[in-house]
């Protein structure tokens, strides 16, 4: 008897309507929604970089931003300056991605909690400035512009949708890779060590070099997702790389439930489209926005739950929190 | 010669909104566990309405100390809150609700008075130091003032009854309760303390770096840095290191070629990172230690 009410049916099942949906968008949609929809999916696909490190592996991070401008940078200079094809570019911003995020969490991943969200915040300030600097290869203030993207002759695609149809199939690649190895063996072994990394390191698990992949993948794939916004909006420019992107990717993956990767694509979307819908109501005031919803959803999703925590104390073990 | 005296002097300036700062992180940290990054914006906040209230007209020094006050108790306030909603310790929550609070009064400042940038009076008078030409006023100044205001703070914790139950508190929470002492109260009061430093630190580098809403991150990244390499439960040593910090930072300004200046902030990046180097490699064990003990008290 087949159970078709099981939830992994269902949400199999739910995945392959929506990649349908998806496939089917650009009859449906303008070129313009086709572009939104576009970097939609690239936030998305940042969030998610956000959520495996958070929701998997407990690492909280705030400069994934700098991740994201150096895939868009990687993929502006490529194609702007040597004129490499797109495709080439986005998987150069792949490589260049994991091997910053290597040697950025070399000294990270040993810094726990605080002292990893306050480095990686430092480097989401310290992005612009540094993209600045580098005046000759990053055009400085004024920012990168890529030639439009041509889809290739037999395809009777828009550029818009050839650009869709490119960030669609990547990052449903990427969500799918993401899904299989995080449910499998390396997921658990994983949430091994953000629920109690001194067992799972008793139990033989290289923590270093666990949390030291798992940075360096979130950082590909933040680049990744940087690298594809670039190429959906053949612009640059480093004021757009700010603190803000990082903590709006950061307020994404709050959205979406940190744990779920269906959750970081509703993230993505929601801080994609929220500034624009509400934008329409009281411009000026998305972050207090933002503030407020993420103040709010503690509140209303930890409020009582939590398990109370101890705190440091050297006498005896009476020493609990007390509110 | 001369050059490097003034620049340390000048650095001292500079290394005591740092220290100010740092001091400002690690009273939080030991009252409540979590690195409170709305605390740059919370100076932030002081500044404006300083700034709201200068205009309208109030003279220097009372709406500095309204302000300073207005500081402590919403300070104390949040903390209360901030307390009753995440507990106690770092957790994604309470990373998260910090993240909110300094989304929510970034917003609501840029929302009341917007974002373009604007100038701050200094109280003190322009121009350069009779004795050292590399040296304003201003910075004199405001070293004096904010060491003036660490050494209150420093006395404070350490030679007053309410400092010793602040400290009391921190360390043995449930002791110090059986003690009569309210540690709730106590934890509110390191909030107070910390916002009314940031307070004084905002008020003190707007002059300098103009009014706008994000014209602390700067100060809150270098803080940051200093709490790190001082230690995040040492209070002195985040301090000295915060003037260390200034110093270095004027020294980079001063001797690296041109654009050493808009290179500042990755500067403090880098010394971030060096920072949390140190502490992971030459220092490995006091953290492991100190990990181990909060672990254990976890589990």
């Amino acid at each position: 008897m087949t159970d078709w009410a099981h939830p992994s049916l269902v949400r199999r099942g739910g995945a392959v309507l929506l990649l349908i949906a998806a496939l089917l968008a650009p009859l449906v949609l303008t070129d313009f929604q086709l572009l939104q929809t576009s970097l939609a999916l690239a936030t998305a696909t940042a969030v998610l970089s956000l959520t495996m490190l958070m929701g998997f592996c407990g690492q909280v991070s705030l400069g994934q931003g700098g991740f994201y401008a150096l895939g868009a940078y990687t993929v502006a200079v490529l194609v702007a300056r040597w004129g490499i094809p797109y495709p080439a570019a986005v998987l150069a911003a792949a490589c260049t991605g994991f091997l910053v995020g290597a040697l950025v969490g070399m000294p990270s991943v040993r810094l726990k909690g605080p002292y990893l969200a306050m480095a990686t915040l430092t480097l989401a300030v310290a992005t612009p400035q540094l993209l600045k600097h580098f005046e000759p290869w990053t055009g400085g203030v004024q920012g990168v512009l890529l030639p439009r993207p041509v889809p290739p002759a037999g395809l009777a695609l828009s550029p818009d949708q050839w650009i869709y149809v490119l960030t669609l199939s990547l990052v449903a690649l990427l969500f799918v890779s993401a899904r299989t190895v995080l449910s499998g063996q390396i997921g658990i072994t994983l949430r091994a060590i953000r629920d109690n990394e001194a067992v799972a390191e008793v139990l033989g698990v290289p923590v270093y070099a666990y949390k030291l992949v798992t940075f360096a993948v979130a950082g590909m794939y933040a680049s990744v997702a940087g690298g594809l916004a670039a190429t959906a909006v053949q612009f640059v420019s480093p004021d757009n790389f700010g603190v803000f992107l990082s903590i709006n990717l950061f307020v994404g993956a709050i959205v979406g439930g940190v744990i779920s990767l269906f959750g970081a694509l509703l993230g993505g979307f929601v801080i994609h489209f929220l500034p624009s819908l509400w934008g329409g109501i009281w411009p000026t005031a998305t972050w207090l926005l933002y503030g407020i919803c993420l103040i709010l959803g503690v509140a209303l999703v930890h409020g009582k739950k939590r398990t109370p925590a101890r705190e440091p104390g050297r006498l005896g073990q009476g020493d609990e929190r007390r509110r | 010669m001369e050059l490097l005296v003034s620049q340390t002097v000048a650095g001292l300036a500079t290394g005591a909104l740092y220290a100010s700062m740092a001091l400002a992180l690690v009273t939080v940290y030991r009252a409540t566990g979590v690195i409170n990054f709305a605390q740059g914006e919370m100076g932030m906040l002081s500044a404006y309405l300083a700034w709201a209230l200068l205009t309208s007209g109030v003279p220097y020094w009372p709406a500095v100390g309204v302000v300073v006050l207005a500081s402590f108790l919403g300070g104390a306030a949040i903390g209360r809150g901030f307390i009753r909603l995440v507990g106690y310790g770092s957790s994604i929550e309470s990373v998260a609700v910090s993240i909110g609070l300094l989304l929510a009064i970034n917003g609501t400042v840029g929302l009341v008075f917007g974002h373009s940038v604007r100038s701050f009076p200094s109280p003190f008078p322009s121009g350069p130091l009779p004795a050292f030409p590399m040296v304003t006023h201003h910075d004199a100044g405001t070293a004096a003032m904010l060491i003036l205001g660490l050494l209150v703070v420093d006395l404070l914790f350490q030679r007053t009854r309410v400092g010793l139950n602040m400290r009391a508190a921190v360390e043995l929470p449930a002791t110090s309760e059986l003690l009569g002492i309210n540690v709730g109260r106590m934890r509110a009061l390191g909030w107070g303390l910390a916002a009314a430093l940031s307070g004084m630190t905002g008020i003190m580098s707007a002059p300098t770096t103009f009014l706008s809403p994000t014209f602390m991150w700067g100060v809150l990244v270098y803080g940051f840095a200093a709490a790190v390499l001082g230690g995040l439960r040492n209070p002195r040593g985040a301090v000295a290191s915060g003037f260390c910090l200034g110093v270095l930072d004027n020294m980079i300004g001063t001797y690296l070629p041109s654009g050493g200046q808009n290179l500042r902030l990755s500067f403090g990046l880098a010394a971030v990172i060096g920072a949390l180097l140190l502490k992971a490699f030459v220092m490995r064990t006091r953290i492991l230690a100190d990990e181990l003990q909060r672990e254990g008290d976890q589990d």
